[in-house]
């Protein structure tokens, strides 16, 4: 049992707390603020400015094509490199995170005010509404629910892929375990502790993904109903 | 004079769509325009209310103009208060029951309270005979009852004339009549109202005046007794398959 360095995980679990606490408080400020900026920035990809919609287009596609891991080097190191301030690192997570998830979440946004038909929006015009009252009682609401199933499925792959974060430093929940792994090798060379977090670290992710999941499933088939 | 409309004119891209277009309606008249598809009667009815902006001409509403250079958005949202319109595909918002989308314009636009245009949004609902649907969702309604929950949502603006624009067109046969009985059933109230549609026999029975509209512009304008037995145009007979002397 000493071999599979159980106890060390019990003993060091405050700060494995702690690695969870910043891969979600990660997660959750860039969830929250991409929906934001995704709302808006869905709404301008309608535009019909070709100017705007070139640049938002170039955007979306680069945060689609360019790894993530790219990008919070770029932001991270680039900042450093080329402006010589050095941004905090969480802080430059969360940017890398919200512009990623916030394109994603425009394109869903724009790809759904597009496909509604046209007759939608006469109809709110010939009732009389303005067009903000448009957006929040007639338009919003629908995109809210017709995205939100794919907005769960983003939330999954972004506390996924904030892993990457430790890369730059950040303490999250696997940099904070493989820091726990070292120091119980130095001491015990023949733990099996890698083994032991790795299958601790799946259950946590599997603990925090899979109900979210299975809520998107739920959502899906209850917008589809 | 309800609705003065002068010399309107109306292209798309370079195509006339509507050239010269005159006719006014009275307080309680029911105008039925007719006419074969493309011929431009529903972008008429869409000029009335703003959804296509004229080229040239003048409507007029309660004796004030409302086209022209500079009519912003916001000016023909007031105007829309004055002027509804039911559209062929009803499109109800999916995602609010009948009686919220019934009372959407009435609180939103007009700020009324809640409760006053829920009241008159049922007493509306239980004149088309969908009083037990209040509460359901567009999705499980039958076309023809989604038709006159549209119906009710204009009519919950209180508009001093009403624009349908081909109403039954997307409906199957059986349908086609519970709509049109409601039109019936407002004509009888007094209400003012312009009426595209290709349902001859209804225009016939409703319409205190037919227009029959011909390449953008109005062909003539007759009485619905006169303008079935015997239109003054060729392409009005033409239109109505008389000039063979045989039905189908």
């Amino acid at each position: 049992m000493q071999n599979l360095g159980i106890d060390n995980i019990l003993k060091s679990f405050p700060r494995l707390l702690d690695g969870i606490a910043v891969t979600l408080k990660i997660s959750l400020i860039a969830l929250v603020l991409s929906i934001i900026l995704g709302l808006i920035l869905g709404i301008a990809m309608t535009s019909r400015s070709k100017v705007l919609l070139g640049v938002l287009r170039t955007f979306l596609e680069a945060f689609r094509l360019i790894h993530p891991l790219i990008w919070l080097f770029v932001f991270f190191f680039g900042s450093a490199n080329i402006f010589h301030i050095q941004i905090d690192n969480v802080a430059v997570s969360i940017l890398v995170f919200t512009l990623w998830g916030a394109f994603e979440i425009g394109d869903l946004v724009r790809s759904f005010i597009t496909s509604l038909p046209r007759s939608q929006y006469e109809s709110s015009m010939a009732l009389g509404l303005s067009k903000i009252q448009m957006y929040i009682f007639v338009l919003l609401p629908q995109i809210i629910a017709r995205t939100t199933p794919s907005i769960v499925n983003l939330a999954t792959r972004l506390i996924k892929t904030t892993t990457l974060v430790y890369l730059i430093g950040v303490p999250e929940v696997l940099k904070v375990s493989q820091s726990i792994i070292q120091v119980t090798y130095l001491r015990n060379p023949n733990s099996y502790i890698s083994f032991t977090m790795y299958l601790f670290l799946l259950i946590v992710y599997f603990i925090i993904c899979y109900p979210l999941s299975l809520f998107e499933k739920y959502l899906e088939k209850k917008v589809l109903a | 004079m309800l609705l003065k409309v002068q010399h309107l004119k109306k292209s798309f891209d370079g195509n006339t769509v509507l050239k010269d277009i005159s006719f006014d309606v009275k307080k309680g008249e029911v105008i039925a325009i007719l006419g074969r598809s493309g011929c431009g009667k529903s972008t008429l009815l869409r000029c009335l209310n703003g959804l296509e902006k004229i080229d040239s001409g003048e409507v007029w509403l309660d004796d004030a103009l409302i086209t022209g250079p500079g009519m912003s958005y916001r000016h023909w949202s007031e105007v829309r208060k004055k002027i509804g319109m039911v559209f062929q595909s009803y499109d109800l918002f999916p995602h609010m029951n009948v009686l919220s989308n019934i009372t959407l314009g009435p609180m939103r636009v007009e700020k009324r309270s809640k409760e006053e245009a829920s009241k008159e949004a049922l007493k509306l609902l239980e004149r088309v005979g969908l009083l037990e649907k209040q509460s359901a969702y567009p999705r499980e309604l039958s076309g023809g009852q989604k038709q006159r929950v549209a119906i009710c949502r204009a009519l919950c603006m209180n508009p001093e004339i009403l624009l349908f624009d081909e109403v039954t067109a997307a409906l199957d046969p059986e349908m086609v009549r519970e709509v049109l009985d409601v039109i019936r059933g407002l004509r009888d109230q007094g209400l003012t109202m312009l009426i595209v549609t290709h349902e001859m026999a209804f225009a016939e029975k409703v319409a205190d005046e037919i227009i029959y509209m011909e390449n953008g512009t109005i062909a003539e304008t007759n009485t619905p007794e006169r303008f079935f037995s015997a239109p003054s145009t060729v392409d009005a007979r033409k239109f109505l398959n008389l000039q063979d002397d045989f039905t189908i």
